[in-house]
């Protein structure tokens, strides 16, 4: 047995990988729904295991990067692939009270689909070059717009037509960045780049905005986030919310890593710029969508690319406390939109009204839509405060002024759409579209729970997540081995 | 300049315009049959693209089988379309999606 553990922790990039593709053969092998996502539940969480076990070991143990000759592992992650995969595993464990929507023999392929969806985004994070990149992005994405396309109501159909044809422009893109960066770095490796003689500085700078675009547009960053509303307006409540948030978050961290490679001369700039004009652009525009929105799961889906913004920003500094900041705000958001879309399945309908009285009628789901929105509001004692936080030093620190506006910006927009959340939980009675879902609510209950715990155990104790974001961010910028 | 540097700067140059030109028709083609069409244009111009930049034979496989996953999973779409809403067309498909709920603001 001992071996057996000695042998994943050696390999433990490729197990978490074999666990995740050989569980998702075995979860589509069974006939049976209910069997099928057991096995599942099991094979992501011996996967959430291991990649928490090699996160720990790498930063907080202080052990050695390991490298082979496909994965590799860098400081972004041994952060994040822990972070992704626990929070797959309590989608998954989520959506398991909605699966019986489904029909019988569709069950399966929907749980195989989840665990294909966590595979492609922990092998792009442990991608070794730019063609694993390239290939694990696309197959997450494709799993995760047939997880749309399976949802109930017709109109997720639309959101994952967007998906897919966004997807396949974007594939095109980042194939044809991919070979520019290539061909100008002389490097197919994703740390190639850092330490290249580069020949054609303007071409690889091309190289790299055609790759980084496409990831953007998956982030669901604005204003490449036409497939957003659709997708979260009309999914299925549940699993496939929190898969498709998830997914927005594992490609910024993708995106975080590569853009911490592009400290070439020549090179960083031109990244830096890209990436700033993306978040301010982010952040406006996605505030000004959530302030607005009138559905429930899209005003998620538009404070989503606001959040992304403000970690695009923080990328584009380029420094360890700027990259520190934005994995801080990548947990802050991830474990926030998780908490709210969770939170919000406990309603059936998808309107602002369907929140009216839900705080009285199932209050742990009103605590944990409340704490969620208070960690995008940035409030203090919550994960939100301290992505903001660091977010607003390391741009003082750089001399970025205006960098603090983008986190202002944010927080006063979550102010007016979180409160009004919030308003609708407590201070409003249930009307008839206020109709809770006691089906869905029943497994839901323990990971929203989970989710909104750490949102507030993180801000009320952040030193020990604020050392692992900077030890994380010293790795991913070769300050330390 | 050789023939050769001439012939790889205007293969790169069809390259461009087609993925750029299959993106524009893959995002806002009228047809569903348009716009897949459209995806595959931009990826054969990926592939043009691989190629005259001397990408490895993994890649240029890597980009195949890119290519395919996408034909297949939106040709799958085109039916489940026709099959839901009775149209390929996307005003039409629209105009359902707006008849079930109200529009969000546009910026």
């Amino acid at each position: 047995m001992s071996a057996v553990l000695d042998l994943l922790r050696a390999h433990a990039p490729m197990a978490a990988l074999a666990l995740l593709f050989g569980g998702a053969a075995v979860a589509l092998m069974t006939p049976h729904g209910r069997t099928s996502w057991v096995l599942a539940l099991i094979a992501m969480a011996a996967a959430a295991a291991v990649a928490a076990d090699m996160g720990w070991r790498l930063l907080a143990a202080g052990g050695a990067l390991e490298t082979s000759a496909l994965l590799a592992i860098d400081g972004v992650a041994a952060f994040s692939a822990p972070l992704i995969a626990v929070l797959m595993f309590l989608a998954l464990l989520a959506g398991g009270s909605t699966l019986a929507d489904k029909p019988k023999r569709a069950q399966a392929y929907v749980v195989a689909l989840h665990l294909a969806v966590a595979a492609g985004w922990v092998g792009a994070l442990f991608a070794r070059d730019l063609i694993g990149i390239v290939v694990s992005v696309h197959a997450a994405w494709l799993a995760t717009a047939a997880l749309v396309a399976v949802s109930a109501h017709r109109g997720a159909l639309n959101g994952a037509l967007r998906m897919v044809m966004s997807g396949g422009a974007g594939a095109a893109f980042m194939l044809l960045g991919a070979a520019l960066v290539i061909y100008a770095t002389g490097s197919s490796a994703v740390a190639g780049a850092a330490d290249a003689m580069i020949s054609a500085p303007r071409m690889a700078t091309l190289g790299y905005v055609l790759l980084i675009a496409p990831l953007l547009l998956m982030a669901g960053a604005a204003p490449l986030h036409a497939w957003a509303g659709p997708a979260y307006g009309r999914s299925d409540a549940g699993l496939v919310l929190a898969v498709a948030s998830i997914s927005a978050l594992a490609v910024v961290t993708r995106l975080a890593a590569v853009a911490a490679t592009t400290t070439a001369p020549g090179l960083a700039d031109g990244v830096a710029a890209a990436l700033v004009c993306a978040g301010v652009a982010s952040v406006l525009i996605g505030s000004l969508q959530a302030v607005g929105a009138v559905n429930v799961r899209r005003l998620v889906a538009y404070a989503g690319a606001a959040q992304a913004g403000c970690v695009l920003v923080a990328i584009a500094l380029e420094s360890p406390a700027g990259l520190a900041a934005a994995l801080v705000q990548l947990l802050a958001w991830g474990v926030g939109a998780f908490a709210l879309l969770a939170g919000i399945a406990a309603s059936r309908d998808t309107t602002l009204a369907a929140l009216d009285g839900l705080g009285r009628r199932s209050p742990l789901a009103g605590i944990a839509i409340t704490i969620g929105a208070l960690s995008f509001m940035g409030a203090p004692l919550t994960l939100g405060f301290l992505g903001r936080w660091r977010l607003i030093e390391a741009g003082v620190g750089a001399g970025w002024w205006w960098a603090t506006g983008a986190a202002i910006i944010t927080s006063l927009a979550a102010v007016f759409y979180g409160g009004r959340l919030i308003e609708r939980l407590y201070f409003r009675r249930a009307t008839e579209a206020s109709n809770f879902d006691v089906d869905a609510w029943r497994l839901a209950r323990a990971p929203v729970m989970v989710a909104a715990i750490l949102a507030v155990a993180c801000g009320v104790a952040p030193a020990w997540m604020l050392d692992l974001a900077q030890r994380a961010a010293m790795l991913a910028l070769g300050l330390t081995t | 300049m050789s023939a050769v540097m001439i012939a790889n700067g205007a293969l790169l140059a069809v390259a461009f315009a087609l993925v750029f030109g299959g993106a524009a028709t893959a995002l806002t083609g009228a047809n569903l049959v348009k716009r897949v069409a459209g995806v595959i244009a931009a990826l054969t111009g990926a592939m043009l693209g691989l190629a005259t930049l001397g990408a490895s034979a993994a890649m240029l496989i890597a980009a195949v089988a890119i290519a395919l996953a996408y034909c297949a999973l939106g040709t799958s779409l085109i039916v489940r379309f026709q099959e839901s809403y009775g149209a390929i067309e996307t005003q039409a498909i629209d105009d359902g999606d707006r008849s079930d709920e109200p529009q969000e603001p546009r910026t």
